[in-house]
């Protein structure tokens, strides 16, 4: 089994439900988003592209933060998500310089607006390095990530890349999602 | 987390967190506590739409500053002393003050100003306003938002085809002014679910939009400008023999004299004037005109911008001569359910006021196709007329407004002037979610119930096409109240005619002609599916005075306008003002949305506010270059009225003369700082958010 997402850019708007239900997911605290939206632009007026990319842990089949790790925070778990041992990590950050999408977060409260109320459900792990789990806890009983649960166009689609059967394996293997930055093999594709 | 835990409890509701798209939603409860807003992907309206704010509701919900109770004021207007009271104590001194101000001044010196429209109260806070006796009810949006537009494609269409897109058949979509990802999500999954089965996309923005990421032809007008756009589009179709020949001999009048009108605007010219290049046009005409089925999407561009009859009505035209009007694929009308319709006249009570009245509502003299009943739209007073009344106590003084859901002290045109005329009224309550700007300033706040807290219907038929569905109840947070609940116990205080016992009561009123009580309803399922019948007016002619579609505006001309569109600069332009223009080079849109906030909305909820965490100006990259302005500077955008300071984002998604803002920040972010409100619209009032000029510079960091 190795769990896959496929993200349709022709179908991403930028709309950021999929980031919004990540953080009320996770209670991520302020300024950390496991998953966010970059823009793209390609050309000058009045000749411009535009593309919404979703960014997140892409789940890397050989991780570079793994490889930095040095208290063993960081692991591959079923499926091959990535996950971090909150009690393990130091909050050195080697990873967050290692990781080649900038996907790792340090919560520190400092970037909150003055004027802006903390949530009781803002958990905000201070102290550990966080980030996309692909919803693991969910995986098990059954349920798709939050991000792919909300999407209201369907530019992300999940499954087992190794199902002969699956729409994400279809995708990757005929060669219409790819990879971002492929020699860390990740498990989260693009179509564009 | 504990998503496999048996006490999970689903329940389907609609959301309305914007209030206009009513998207279908399943909320997860655990314990009683809401944990998750989930899309419904088997609601048959919005089929799985779903937006960051709706998603975010949790935290609006369970929010620390949540308005929880009545409060009166403990001290000075604006003091931020209150003091907490009871439900009963609140609505007695509203209801006493209103009724005492009627009986000393008259109906007409209370003020009954709207904002957001939380569930199905709004027309009954028209209905309560015609009930009271007092012309003088309007809206932050009124003539800034629907209004215009719905009354031009009402005139010109006899219903709202422009609200209706009918976008699961169309083959050419075209998006003009608006941006669906961040305000219409069911349009915006319909349009990319149209654009996988190759549907094509045009989009009329200054900005490079959401929307407008996925266009295959983007027309970035000069904000301000979109009535020549769309005459020279009519002038080219027609020009060049692609009007639907057939259609417009069969179902419109007045083609002849709009052929001759639409001459004046050849491409060349509208070029000049739009800044869109020609070729653009000429391309974006064709495919919309070609290419049919087509549809058009709009929004409140059409409300904001220099004549806002104009532009609905020229579009309607456009949709009209191209044979995309009540056919399938094209932009269709929309139907009730068969409950009561709240949108009508008659449900809104306007028969039972005074003749005298009508002619007493502020601001319609100067606004009659605002502020007179001429049986096409809700007539309604004019909001900066209401304010100068306010502050000068002419024609006649104003002693107390009552604003529920409503935030002028930063949403209208010219927020200066509202801060000074909400101090300076007699009496002012305030119904809320949250201590607003404007609920600051009042003597009387009471607390909203937000869409999770309370029972209702989504029933609007701008947002529900023609399906009816239920809003349940789920949670509840300290005393706050549904606004229709207070409309309701206000009215039976006064002894209000036309009012009912209970909400329930309302709710079971509104149903009756389905043959559902609310309660019968909610275990039927919540939901009757009704397909309007596409083609119904082309059998059986359209709601105007002739049965067609009237180009030409019999009308218009009796009100004493113009029967056909013509194009008229904005108020202040490099064209219409040249000398202002060397002060204040750009060009400025106001009011740009973003999909985590809804107008004043959202910015005190850390998950919205952590997608948008600062208000930002879109600037060309090459101009902010030769200005010496990097992505995320702090900028000064300054108009004649005033200034805000933003972050900068560079695009080149923008004319490099053009700058747009954000709207519905607060302080020095507050775009209406630079908007006007005392040159308006003809006929209408609208205020110009969209197509004035400005200047910009870099400030210290």
């Amino acid at each position: 089994m190795r769990y896959a997402m496929v993200i349709d850019l022709s179908k991403c708007v930028g709309c950021n439900a999929c980031a919004e239900a990540c953080k009320i997911e996770h209670g991520t605290g302020f300024g950390v988003k496991y998953t966010r939206i970059e823009e793209v632009e390609l050309g000058s007026f009045p000749d411009v592209k535009k593309a919404y990319v979703p960014l997140q842990c892409m789940h890397c089949e050989d991780p570079e933060c793994l490889k930095v790790c040095p208290t063993g925070a960081t692991y591959k778990a079923e499926g091959g998500v990535v996950l971090i041992d909150q009690d393990k990590c130091s909050g050195c950050k080697y990873c967050m310089v290692a990781c080649p999408y900038g996907a790792r977060f340090f919560y520190e409260d400092k970037a909150r607006p003055k004027d802006l109320p903390r949530m009781d459900s803002e958990e905000g792990r201070k102290g550990a390095v966080e980030k996309c789990d692909l919803c693991i806890d969910r995986l098990r009983v059954g349920r798709e990530p939050a991000c792919v649960e909300v999407c209201p166009t369907r530019a992300r689609i999940f499954g087992d890349a190794d199902d002969e059967k699956s729409e994400v394996h279809e995708l990757i293997s005929s060669g219409r999602a790819k990879a971002l930055k492929p020699e860390h093999k990740p498990s989260i594709y693009y179509i564009w | 987390m504990s998503s496999s835990s048996p006490e999970i409890k689903r329940v389907k509701t609609t959301c309305s967190i914007c209030g206009h798209n009513q998207c279908g939603v399943i909320v997860e409860l655990e314990g009683g506590i809401v944990k998750r807003i989930l899309p419904d992907r088997e609601d048959p309206m919005t089929k799985g739409s779903i937006c960051p704010k709706g998603i975010a509701s949790i935290q609006l919900l369970y929010h620390p500053d949540r308005l929880k109770y009545p409060l009166a004021r403990d001290g000075p207007r604006g003091s931020g002393k209150w003091r907490r009271i009871s439900w009963d104590e609140a609505l007695d001194t509203i209801a006493k003050t209103l009724m005492r101000i009627r009986e000393e001044s008259g109906p007409e010196a209370v003020v009954m100003a709207r904002g957001t429209n939380r569930g199905s109260w709004i027309r009954l806070f028209n209905r309560f306003a015609n009930s009271f006796g007092t012309p003088n009810w309007t809206e932050s949006g009124g003539a800034q938002c629907f209004t215009p537009r719905n009354f031009a494609q009402r005139i010109t269409l006899g219903g709202m085809a422009l609200e209706w897109p009918d976008l699961e058949n169309s083959r050419t979509i075209m998006v003009w002014g608006a941006n669906p990802p961040a305000t219409w999500p069911p349009k915006s999954r319909k349009i990319i679910e149209a654009k996988s089965r190759g549907a094509k996309l045009i989009v009329v923005d200054p900005v490079l939009s959401n929307i407008g990421s996925k266009a295959d032809i983007w027309l970035p007008v000069r904000p301000g400008s979109d009535v020549a756009l769309a005459l020279g589009m009519i002038n080219y179709i027609i020009e060049n023999d692609l009007y639907d020949e057939d259609y417009v001999k069969k179902y419109t009048i007045g083609f002849e004299e709009l052929a001759r009108r639409a001459s004046e605007y050849s491409l060349k010219k509208v070029s000049e004037i739009t800044w869109v290049p020609e070729e653009r046009i000429e391309e974006a005409a064709r495919l919309y005109a070609e290419n049919r089925p087509s549809s058009i999407v709009i929004s409140a561009t059409f409300d904001e911008i220099v004549d806002t009859v104009q532009i609905g009505r020229a579009v309607s035209i456009l949709a009209a001569i191209t044979g995309n009007v009540d056919v399938k694929g094209g932009n269709i009308f929309p139907e009730t359910a068969g409950q009561v319709s709240i949108d009508t006249n008659d449900f809104i009570m306007i028969e039972d006021l005074p003749e005298e009245m009508d002619r007493k509502r502020l601001g319609g003299d100067r606004y009659p196709l605002l502020g007179r009943y001429l049986k096409v739209n809700f007539p309604m007073a004019h909001y900066p007329t209401v304010l100068k009344a306010i502050i000068e106590g002419k024609p006649y003084k104003v002693r107390a407004m009552f604003i529920m859901g409503g935030n002028p002290a930063l949403a209208i045109a010219n927020s200066p002037m509202a801060v000074e005329a909400l101090k300076k009224v007699e009496f002012l309550a305030v119904a809320d979610l949250f201590m607003s700007k404007t609920a600051e300033l009042a003597d009387i706040v009471l607390p909203s119930a937000s869409w999770l807290e309370y029972d209702g219907l989504a029933d609007s038929a701008q947002a529900t096409y023609g399906h009816l569905r239920i809003r349940r109840k789920v949670a509840q947070v300290g005393e706050a109240r549904s606004d229709t609940w207070i409309m309701i116990e206000l009215a039976k205080r006064m002894n209000l005619k036309g009012f009912w016992g209970s909400e329930e009561e309302y709710l079971d009123y509104i149903l009756k002609p389905t043959g559902y009580t609310f309660k019968e309803f909610d275990e039927a399922g919540g939901i009757i599916y009704h397909e309007p019948e596409v083609g119904k007016r082309l059998k059986k002619g359209f709601d105007t005075p002739s049965g067609k579609i009237e180009l030409y505006s019999e009308r218009l001309k009796e009100w004493g306008f113009d029967p056909l569109p013509f194009y008229r600069e904005p108020f202040e332009s490099p064209y219409s003002t040249p000398e202002l223009a060397k002060d204040y080079p750009f060009v400025l849109t106001t009011g740009r949305r973003v999909p985590a906030y809804f107008h004043t909305a959202g910015r005190n909820i850390p998950g919205l506010r952590d997608l948008y965490p600062e208000p930002s100006a879109e600037i060309n990259a090459e101009t902010a270059r030769e200005l010496g302005i990097e992505d995320g500077d702090l900028v000064r955008i300054e108009t004649p009225r005033g200034y805000v300071i933003m972050r900068a984002k560079l695009t080149h998604g923008i004319h490099p003369r053009v700058i747009g803002v954000q709207h519905g920040w607060e302080g020095e972010a507050n775009d209406n700082r630079l908007t006007d409100n005392q040159r308006c619209s003809e006929g209408m009032g609208s205020t110009t958010l969209r197509g004035l000029l400005c200047r910009v510079r870099r400030v210290a960091q």
